[in-house]
């Protein structure tokens, strides 16, 4: 393309824009910052409404609250992404311009993973920052859930950074199904019921484990990282279990990715012979 | 009568609602399917319901009572058997020998009996002690409330007849699962029409909106009960064909869950007020998602927030569950949608409110709650969906 009708990496940042700059971003940020001033500043507030997890309030958010808010956010950004094009028209206006519909399509789903990548340093980054302002120490140097024997074990710096990996993969994972179901859908609410029914199915089959592969490799883990680094219900060790869930779930988001790209083939190849026979 | 039809069925030719709807009864099939095997679902209760009323007798037993407080409760079946009727050990023969999932079943099944014997006195024990204490105790509003409860109890009896499973049933997944299905529905019946700017168009007809709104509510209710009729039909089914149906009725407080609630009820009752409580639960959360639409230019937001209005409650319910006093943190929780579908939570656990010198069973207050939320839930949507109608 040329620099004249815009770059590639104008529309990835054009894409990336319009996510950030949605309400929901706001909206749903603004509520997690609230709850977590909640936490960091008011002891009765904590008292009440928090399960701590190994005595430190950082653990406890980036494990059990955040990656909930992340999940709203991603979610209700991801659905509407293609599915809106749809409703409203614009997805054949694209057809008609040159780079329209494959270019659009890649650079959509490409900032969708930098947008949940975003987004998800941010969460990181201000529950960082209202802890360090509530003077809650980080313990970067300390050992994580030392009183827990745990099978894996590393420093909470250390911890913090596999958390956000996990957080990340998971994400990306919900993200990519939901923008699969988006790109086949006219409704938006499509791709926002699946996204909440692969998560309650995830956490269904997390509370009850009655097929333990599933256990193991689970959705609810990834968005709940600590719950990686001990017991394994199906594999021996707990490293092997965490890399098959790691594995399992990059294979799926790269899958559903390409199934995205190939719905877009299919498409445009379509339209291309109906044109060709009218 | 054609204008409600043709509204129910612009929601019910929503495909993804039935694709999503099959989709999540199958995983719930798949959930209680894999339970059929367990040992427990395949003899614990199975097997001893033939001695069930043996059993009854053992637990009041004199004799047997005075042995098992005597050994604080811990006791064998080889020990109680000299107590207890021969005929429960002659049923357990027939199980001599058989291993079934590396468990030995004779030897599972006798300490089961012990275990239901034992368990039986203890509770009768606890209950007698805990009315002694209540009358002894000052005359306030909650004890007055559960000294007349405890003291009305039908007489409990062994934990055999698998009511715990049923009543399982609307515990927490089913009516999420119902919730889910009618926000799906529903949540696009006046969002889609502002979306496709029908509404505008409709101001030209020859009966505006007005009439439009009935119908949509009438076709709404009727397919959020359809909804929980066909959901509760198939958890029905399904229980039916792992667990059986249960061989007789029993008291509410015979079963694990309820144990020292103050609960008279009996367990039939109680699943039917179960299936009430889903139908009325469906179309109040109906009322409420519509009341939402009506406002929402949007099908997403309208579900988003209609769907965070049911998991709130839901969520919160469930933690709190377990106690039989309502109190200022807790109300919220206990009179919620989801409390009313469910009811194991405000009902099964007896829930009381205290207010000044009396107690006001929870469930009365979850019901006007609820009534009024429905009430003020249609009286906000007609004023939001009719408030450009001309009038001639």
């Amino acid at each position: 393309m040329s620099a004249k009708c815009g770059s590639y990496q104008h529309l990835i940042m054009a894409e990336l824009k319009a996510l950030l700059n949605n309400h929901w971003t706001l909206i749903v940020l603004t509520v997690y910052v609230l709850f977590t001033c909640g936490v960091y500043f008011s002891e009765s507030f904590r008292q009440t409404w928090l399960q701590v997890l190994d005595g430190n309030l950082f653990t406890t958010m980036i494990n059990l609250y955040l990656p909930t808010f992340l999940f709203i956010a991603v979610l209700l950004n991801a659905a509407p992404i293609f599915a809106s094009d749809k409703k409203n028209g614009m997805e054949e206006l694209a057809d008609t311009c040159f780079y329209g519909k494959t270019f659009r399509k890649k650079a959509k789903i490409e900032a969708t993973i930098f947008y949940t990548i975003l987004i998800t340093a941010a969460g990181f980054l201000v529950t960082a920052a209202i802890s360090l302002a509530s003077k809650t120490p980080l313990d970067l140097a300390s050992k994580a859930f030392e009183t827990a024997n745990l099978d894996i074990s590393m420093s909470n710096g250390t911890f913090y950074l596999f958390c956000f990996a996990m957080v990340v993969l998971g994400l990306v994972a919900v993200v990519s199904a939901v923008v699969l179901i988006s790109s086949r859908s006219d409704d938006v609410i499509v791709p926002l019921a699946t996204g909440i029914l692969i998560y309650g199915v995830e956490l269904a089959l997390y509370l009850k484990p009655l097929v333990r592969i599933l256990w193991d490799v689970n959705l609810f883990k990834l968005l709940r990282p600590y719950t990686m680094l001990s017991v394994s219900l199906y594999f021996d060790s707990t490293i092997k279990a965490l890399t098959a869930n790691v594995i399992a779930f990059i294979l799926v988001s790269v899958a559903l990715f390409l199934l995205t790209f190939a719905a877009a083939s299919e498409a445009i190849a379509k339209r291309a012979l109906s044109s060709q026979s009218t | 009568m054609n204008l409600i039809g043709a509204e129910f069925k612009k929601i019910v030719s929503k495909k993804y609602v039935w694709i999503l709807a099959l989709l999540l009864a199958l995983f719930y099939a798949y959930l209680i399917l894999n339970l059929a095997d367990n040992f427990s679902v395949v003899y614990s209760k199975r097997a001893l319901q033939p001695v069930f009323q043996e059993i009854m007798d053992a637990a009041y037993d004199p004799q047997v009572q005075e042995y098992v407080i005597k050994n604080e409760f811990n006791v064998t079946f080889d020990e109680l058997q000299p107590l207890i009727s021969p005929r429960i050990a002659q049923t357990l023969e027939q199980y001599q020998g058989k291993i079934y999932k590396g468990y030995d079943v004779e030897k599972q099944l006798k300490d089961e009996a012990a275990l239901r014997i034992e368990s039986l006195v203890e509770r009768n024990v606890t209950l007698n002690k805990m009315i002694q204490e209540l009358k002894n105790e000052p005359d306030t509003p909650l004890n007055r409330y559960l000294l007349q409860q405890y003291t009305h109890m039908p007489k409990m009896e062994p934990n055999l007849t698998r009511w715990d499973d049923w009543i399982d049933i609307n515990h927490s997944m089913l009516p999420l699962l119902i919730g889910f299905v009618i926000l799906l529905g529903t949540s696009g019946v006046y969002s889609n029409e502002y979306s496709s700017k029908m509404h505008g168009t409709l101001l030209t007809t020859k009966n505006g909106r007005s009439k439009l709104f009935w119908s949509k509510l009438v076709a709404s209710c009727l397919f959020a009960a359809l909804c929980a009729v066909m959901f509760q039909s198939f958890a029905a089914l399904l229980y039916m064909h792992v667990y059986g149906l249960p061989f007789k009725d029993t008291p509410i407080n015979s079963l694990t869950s309820f144990y020292r609630m103050p609960n008279t009820m009996w367990a039939l009752q109680f699943y039917l007020c179960q299936l009430a409580g889903s139908l009325l639960g469906a179309i109040v959360l109906t009322a409420v998602t519509l009341c939402i639409s009506s406002f929402c230019r949007s099908n997403l937001v309208s579900f988003f927030i209609s769907g965070i209005y049911f998991a709130t409650g839901a969520l919160y319910s469930l933690n709190v569950e377990g106690q039989y006093i309502s109190s200022m943190r807790t109300i919220f929780a206990d009179v919620s949608t989801f409390s009313l579908m469910s009811l194991t939570n405000v009902l099964g656990n007896g829930k009381v409110f205290i207010v000044g010198n009396s107690a006001i069973p929870t469930i009365r207050l979850t019901l006007i709650t609820q009534a009024v939320i429905f009430a003020v839930a249609l009286l906000l949507t007609y004023v939001f969906y009719n408030r450009k109608e001309i009038t001639a």
